[in-house]
Protein backbone atom coordinates (compact mmCIF):
# COMPACT_ATOMS: atom_id res chain seq x y z
CA UNK A 1 0.00 0.00 0.00
CA UNK A 2 1.27 3.51 -1.02
CA UNK A 3 1.82 6.43 1.23
CA UNK A 4 -0.73 8.06 0.38
CA UNK A 5 -3.46 5.64 0.65
CA UNK A 6 -2.26 5.07 4.27
CA UNK A 7 -2.75 8.74 4.96
CA UNK A 8 -6.06 8.71 3.57
CA UNK A 9 -7.04 5.78 5.66
CA UNK A 10 -4.91 7.25 8.95
CA UNK A 11 -7.23 10.66 7.83
CA UNK A 12 -10.44 8.22 8.69
CA UNK A 13 -9.62 7.11 11.83
CA UNK A 14 -8.16 3.60 10.83
CA UNK A 15 -5.37 2.95 13.65
CA UNK A 16 -3.85 0.08 11.92
CA UNK A 17 -3.23 2.68 8.95
CA UNK A 18 -1.58 4.92 11.96
CA UNK A 19 0.62 2.00 13.26
CA UNK A 20 2.11 2.07 9.64
CA UNK A 21 2.91 5.75 9.38
CA UNK A 22 4.06 5.09 12.46
CA UNK A 23 6.50 2.48 11.57
CA UNK A 24 7.46 4.53 8.55
CA UNK A 25 8.35 7.80 10.03
CA UNK A 26 9.52 6.85 13.34
CA UNK A 27 13.03 5.77 12.60
CA UNK A 28 13.78 9.53 10.74
CA UNK A 29 11.62 11.05 13.60
CA UNK A 30 13.44 9.22 16.27
CA UNK A 31 17.17 10.61 14.36
CA UNK A 32 16.01 14.28 14.24
CA UNK A 33 14.85 14.03 17.84
CA UNK A 34 18.55 12.09 18.87
CA UNK A 35 20.35 14.56 16.80
CA UNK A 36 18.94 17.84 18.53
CA UNK A 37 18.35 16.27 22.02
CA UNK A 38 21.31 14.15 21.96
CA UNK A 39 19.61 11.88 24.80
CA UNK A 40 17.80 8.59 23.85
CA UNK A 41 15.55 8.94 26.64
CA UNK A 42 14.28 12.46 25.54
CA UNK A 43 14.51 11.61 21.91
CA UNK A 44 12.08 8.90 22.42
CA UNK A 45 10.07 10.85 24.09
CA UNK A 46 10.09 13.54 21.44
CA UNK A 47 8.78 10.88 18.75
CA UNK A 48 5.35 9.90 20.79
CA UNK A 49 4.96 13.61 21.34
CA UNK A 50 5.27 14.14 17.98
CA UNK A 51 3.01 11.30 17.21
CA UNK A 52 0.26 12.31 19.31
CA UNK A 53 0.46 15.45 17.43
CA UNK A 54 0.52 13.49 14.29
CA UNK A 55 -2.73 11.89 15.49
CA UNK A 56 -5.07 14.36 16.57
CA UNK A 57 -4.17 17.23 13.48
CA UNK A 58 -3.84 14.31 10.86
CA UNK A 59 -7.59 15.15 9.86
CA UNK A 60 -6.03 18.99 8.64
CA UNK A 61 -3.47 17.40 6.94
CA UNK A 62 -3.75 18.77 2.88
CA UNK A 63 -3.08 15.66 0.85
CA UNK A 64 -1.83 18.17 -1.47
CA UNK A 65 1.09 18.25 0.67
CA UNK A 66 4.18 16.26 1.45
CA UNK A 67 3.54 14.13 4.56
CA UNK A 68 7.07 14.49 5.27
CA UNK A 69 7.26 18.32 4.97
CA UNK A 70 4.00 18.46 7.36
CA UNK A 71 5.81 16.20 9.96
CA UNK A 72 8.78 17.74 9.73
CA UNK A 73 7.06 21.52 10.91
CA UNK A 74 5.06 19.05 13.61
CA UNK A 75 9.12 18.23 14.87
CA UNK A 76 10.01 21.14 14.35
CA UNK A 77 7.06 22.60 16.94
CA UNK A 78 7.39 19.56 19.13
CA UNK A 79 11.24 20.22 19.62
CA UNK A 80 11.16 24.14 19.92
CA UNK A 81 8.72 22.86 23.33
CA UNK A 82 11.07 20.53 24.51
CA UNK A 83 14.18 23.23 24.77
CA UNK A 84 11.32 25.56 26.37
CA UNK A 85 10.67 23.43 28.72
CA UNK A 86 14.30 22.53 29.59
CA UNK A 87 15.20 26.00 28.99
CA UNK A 88 18.30 25.38 27.41
CA UNK A 89 19.16 24.66 23.94
CA UNK A 90 22.86 24.09 23.21
CA UNK A 91 22.82 20.27 24.78
CA UNK A 92 26.33 18.97 25.62
CA UNK A 93 27.79 16.53 23.13
CA UNK A 94 28.83 13.27 25.13
CA UNK A 95 30.33 9.92 24.74
CA UNK A 96 27.61 8.03 25.17
CA UNK A 97 25.70 10.05 22.40
CA UNK A 98 28.08 8.79 19.22
CA UNK A 99 27.78 5.30 20.66
CA UNK A 100 23.64 5.88 18.93
CA UNK A 101 25.37 7.10 15.41
CA UNK A 102 26.18 5.06 12.75
CA UNK A 103 29.14 6.93 10.36
CA UNK A 104 29.50 5.81 6.59
CA UNK A 105 33.08 6.09 6.96
CA UNK A 106 34.02 3.11 9.41
CA UNK A 107 37.22 4.64 10.18
CA UNK A 108 36.26 7.36 12.01
CA UNK A 109 36.97 7.22 16.03
CA UNK A 110 34.58 8.51 18.58
CA UNK A 111 36.42 11.51 19.31
CA UNK A 112 36.57 12.18 15.49
CA UNK A 113 32.70 11.61 15.97
CA UNK A 114 32.24 14.15 18.76
CA UNK A 115 34.18 16.39 17.44
CA UNK A 116 31.98 16.89 14.19
CA UNK A 117 28.69 16.90 16.26
CA UNK A 118 30.53 19.67 18.81
CA UNK A 119 31.13 21.95 15.52
CA UNK A 120 27.22 20.77 14.21
CA UNK A 121 26.24 21.80 17.85
CA UNK A 122 27.61 25.45 17.27
CA UNK A 123 25.78 25.88 13.88
CA UNK A 124 22.38 28.20 13.44
CA UNK A 125 19.14 26.25 14.05
CA UNK A 126 18.84 25.87 9.91
CA UNK A 127 22.43 25.47 9.39
CA UNK A 128 21.83 22.49 11.63
CA UNK A 129 18.88 21.20 10.27
CA UNK A 130 20.24 21.41 6.77
CA UNK A 131 23.14 19.06 8.14
CA UNK A 132 20.12 16.38 9.42
CA UNK A 133 18.38 17.06 6.30
CA UNK A 134 21.06 16.07 3.86
CA UNK A 135 24.02 14.03 5.59
CA UNK A 136 21.41 11.86 7.92
CA UNK A 137 18.15 11.72 5.72
CA UNK A 138 20.09 11.72 2.60
CA UNK A 139 17.08 14.07 1.15
CA UNK A 140 17.19 15.42 -2.60
CA UNK A 141 18.05 19.58 -2.39
CA UNK A 142 14.29 19.41 -3.50
CA UNK A 143 12.79 18.03 -0.51
CA UNK A 144 15.13 20.19 1.61
CA UNK A 145 13.76 23.09 0.16
CA UNK A 146 10.31 22.19 0.68
CA UNK A 147 10.59 21.28 4.14
CA UNK A 148 12.26 24.13 5.52
CA UNK A 149 10.18 26.66 3.30
CA UNK A 150 13.64 27.81 1.29
CA UNK A 151 14.41 27.98 -2.39
CA UNK A 152 16.37 25.05 -3.98
CA UNK A 153 19.32 28.04 -4.96
CA UNK A 154 19.18 29.20 -1.24
CA UNK A 155 19.53 25.39 0.01
CA UNK A 156 22.59 24.50 -2.39
CA UNK A 157 24.27 27.93 -1.03
CA UNK A 158 23.81 27.41 2.67
CA UNK A 159 24.52 24.18 2.20
CA UNK A 160 27.89 25.28 0.77
CA UNK A 161 28.57 27.49 3.48
CA UNK A 162 27.50 25.15 6.33
CA UNK A 163 30.80 22.49 4.80
CA UNK A 164 33.03 25.77 4.38
CA UNK A 165 32.12 26.67 8.81
CA UNK A 166 32.16 23.29 9.88
CA UNK A 167 35.69 22.70 7.73
CA UNK A 168 36.71 26.02 9.51
CA UNK A 169 35.67 25.05 12.97
CA UNK A 170 37.17 21.59 12.42
CA UNK A 171 40.49 23.05 11.99
CA UNK A 172 40.47 24.99 14.86
CA UNK A 173 39.77 22.31 16.89
CA UNK A 174 42.13 20.70 15.61
CA UNK A 175 44.94 23.27 16.23
CA UNK A 176 43.77 23.81 19.81
CA UNK A 177 43.82 19.79 20.21
CA UNK A 178 47.42 19.97 18.97
CA UNK B 1 45.72 13.34 11.08
CA UNK B 2 42.37 12.28 12.70
CA UNK B 3 41.09 15.40 11.50
CA UNK B 4 41.91 14.73 8.08
CA UNK B 5 39.52 12.07 7.70
CA UNK B 6 36.59 14.19 9.23
CA UNK B 7 37.67 16.51 6.54
CA UNK B 8 37.83 14.01 3.66
CA UNK B 9 34.11 12.98 5.37
CA UNK B 10 32.86 16.72 4.52
CA UNK B 11 33.87 16.49 1.08
CA UNK B 12 31.38 13.74 0.51
CA UNK B 13 28.29 14.36 -0.86
CA UNK B 14 26.07 11.41 0.33
CA UNK B 15 25.34 10.12 3.80
CA UNK B 16 27.55 11.08 6.55
CA UNK B 17 25.98 9.19 9.19
CA UNK B 18 22.80 7.78 10.42
CA UNK B 19 21.59 7.42 13.33
CA UNK B 20 20.31 4.26 14.87
CA UNK B 21 16.68 3.27 15.68
CA UNK B 22 15.87 1.62 19.28
CA UNK B 23 13.98 -1.28 18.93
CA UNK B 24 10.40 -1.59 20.60
CA UNK B 25 10.27 1.89 19.27
CA UNK B 26 7.39 1.44 17.13
CA UNK B 27 5.27 0.03 19.59
CA UNK B 28 6.19 2.16 22.10
CA UNK B 29 5.25 5.45 20.63
CA UNK B 30 1.70 3.45 19.63
CA UNK B 31 1.04 2.35 23.10
CA UNK B 32 1.66 6.24 24.33
CA UNK B 33 -0.49 7.65 21.68
CA UNK B 34 -3.39 4.81 22.33
CA UNK B 35 -3.21 5.68 26.28
CA UNK B 36 -2.93 9.66 25.62
CA UNK B 37 -5.62 9.68 23.13
CA UNK B 38 -7.45 7.54 25.99
CA UNK B 39 -6.78 10.20 29.00
CA UNK B 40 -7.12 13.40 26.69
CA UNK B 41 -9.97 12.84 24.27
CA UNK B 42 -11.76 10.25 26.18
CA UNK B 43 -11.70 11.30 30.04
CA UNK B 44 -11.79 15.23 28.47
CA UNK B 45 -15.01 14.74 27.14
CA UNK B 46 -16.16 12.84 30.15
CA UNK B 47 -14.82 15.94 32.11
CA UNK B 48 -16.45 18.32 29.42
CA UNK B 49 -19.82 16.92 29.68
CA UNK B 50 -19.96 16.26 33.56
CA UNK B 51 -19.08 20.43 33.65
CA UNK B 52 -21.78 20.84 30.58
CA UNK B 53 -24.41 18.89 33.75
CA UNK B 54 -23.34 20.75 36.19
CA UNK B 55 -23.27 24.18 34.40
CA UNK B 56 -27.08 23.21 33.34
CA UNK B 57 -27.90 22.47 37.30
CA UNK B 58 -26.41 25.80 38.19
CA UNK B 59 -28.18 27.37 35.89
CA UNK B 60 -31.63 25.81 37.20
CA UNK B 61 -30.52 26.60 40.66
CA UNK B 62 -30.18 30.37 39.48
CA UNK B 63 -33.35 30.15 37.30
CA UNK B 64 -35.37 28.59 40.36
CA UNK B 65 -34.16 31.21 42.69
CA UNK B 66 -35.04 34.08 40.97
CA UNK B 67 -38.38 32.74 40.09
CA UNK B 68 -39.43 31.75 43.81
CA UNK B 69 -37.04 33.32 46.11
CA UNK B 70 -35.70 36.74 44.93
CA UNK B 71 -39.19 38.40 44.78
CA UNK B 72 -39.93 41.72 46.29
CA UNK B 73 -42.93 41.36 49.27
CA UNK B 74 -45.55 44.24 48.83
CA UNK B 75 -48.46 44.55 51.32
CA UNK B 76 -51.10 46.44 49.69
CA UNK B 77 -54.01 47.96 51.78
CA UNK B 78 -57.18 48.75 51.39
CA UNK B 79 -59.60 50.87 54.02
CA UNK B 80 -62.53 49.12 54.62
CA UNK B 81 -66.13 51.02 54.07
CA UNK B 82 -68.59 47.61 55.30
CA UNK B 83 -68.06 45.70 51.82
CA UNK B 84 -67.56 42.10 52.39
CA UNK B 85 -65.50 41.09 49.42
CA UNK B 86 -62.54 43.12 48.24
CA UNK B 87 -60.84 41.63 45.13
CA UNK B 88 -57.05 42.99 44.31
CA UNK B 89 -56.98 43.33 40.49
CA UNK B 90 -53.16 42.86 39.04
CA UNK B 91 -52.22 44.15 35.50
CA UNK B 92 -52.83 40.53 34.01
CA UNK B 93 -56.46 40.67 35.16
CA UNK B 94 -55.80 38.05 37.31
CA UNK B 95 -57.93 38.60 40.78
CA UNK B 96 -56.36 38.03 43.96
CA UNK B 97 -58.64 38.07 47.05
CA UNK B 98 -58.18 40.54 49.58
CA UNK B 99 -57.51 39.84 53.37
CA UNK B 100 -60.04 41.65 55.99
CA UNK B 101 -57.90 43.07 58.91
CA UNK B 102 -60.82 43.91 61.24
CA UNK B 103 -58.57 45.12 64.09
CA UNK B 104 -56.83 47.78 61.80
CA UNK B 105 -60.32 47.87 59.46
CA UNK B 106 -58.05 47.64 56.30
CA UNK B 107 -57.98 45.21 53.62
CA UNK B 108 -54.81 43.76 52.52
CA UNK B 109 -52.91 41.56 50.32
CA UNK B 110 -49.41 40.16 50.03
CA UNK B 111 -48.36 40.41 46.40
CA UNK B 112 -44.37 38.88 45.77
CA UNK B 113 -42.81 41.02 42.49
CA UNK B 114 -40.05 39.02 41.01
CA UNK B 115 -37.62 42.00 40.76
CA UNK B 116 -38.17 46.48 40.76
CA UNK B 117 -40.40 47.44 37.73
CA UNK B 118 -43.64 49.17 37.78
CA UNK B 119 -46.87 47.11 38.39
CA UNK B 120 -50.17 48.35 37.36
CA UNK B 121 -52.92 47.19 39.80
CA UNK B 122 -56.18 47.85 40.59
CA UNK B 123 -59.21 47.10 43.65
CA UNK B 124 -62.42 45.49 43.04
CA UNK B 125 -65.08 46.16 45.57
CA UNK B 126 -67.56 43.64 45.71
CA UNK B 127 -70.64 45.65 45.08
CA UNK B 128 -69.12 46.67 42.14
CA UNK B 129 -68.90 44.34 38.65
CA UNK B 130 -66.22 44.30 36.79
CA UNK B 131 -67.61 46.45 33.73
CA UNK B 132 -68.02 49.34 36.20
CA UNK B 133 -64.79 49.81 37.50
CA UNK B 134 -62.22 51.19 35.38
CA UNK B 135 -59.11 49.23 35.88
CA UNK B 136 -56.48 51.18 33.50
CA UNK B 137 -53.12 51.55 34.73
CA UNK B 138 -52.91 55.11 35.12
CA UNK B 139 -56.18 55.59 37.12
CA UNK B 140 -56.08 52.56 39.44
CA UNK B 141 -59.57 51.75 39.82
CA UNK B 142 -60.71 55.28 40.56
CA UNK B 143 -63.52 56.78 39.50
CA UNK B 144 -63.07 60.49 37.98
CA UNK B 145 -65.89 62.87 38.90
Amino acid sequence: MDEKDLISRAKRGDFGAFKELVSLYSGHCFSFGYYHLKNRADAEDFVQEVFYRVFLYLKRFDEKRKFFSWLYAIEENVLRAFFKKKKERQVEVEESFAENVVFYDEKLSTEDKIALFKAIESLSEVEKNLVFLRYNEDLSIKDIAEALNLTEENVKVRLFRVKEKLLNLLKEDMYERE
Amino acid sequence: MKENKLIDLLSKENRWFSIKKPSGLDDRVVNFVESKIYKDVVLWKMLTLVNALSLAIMACFIFLFFAFYNRTKIVFVYPHSGNEKMVYLTKGNEKVPMVLDEEKGVWTVVIHLPHRKIENYGFIVEELSEEDIDVAPDNMGIEEE
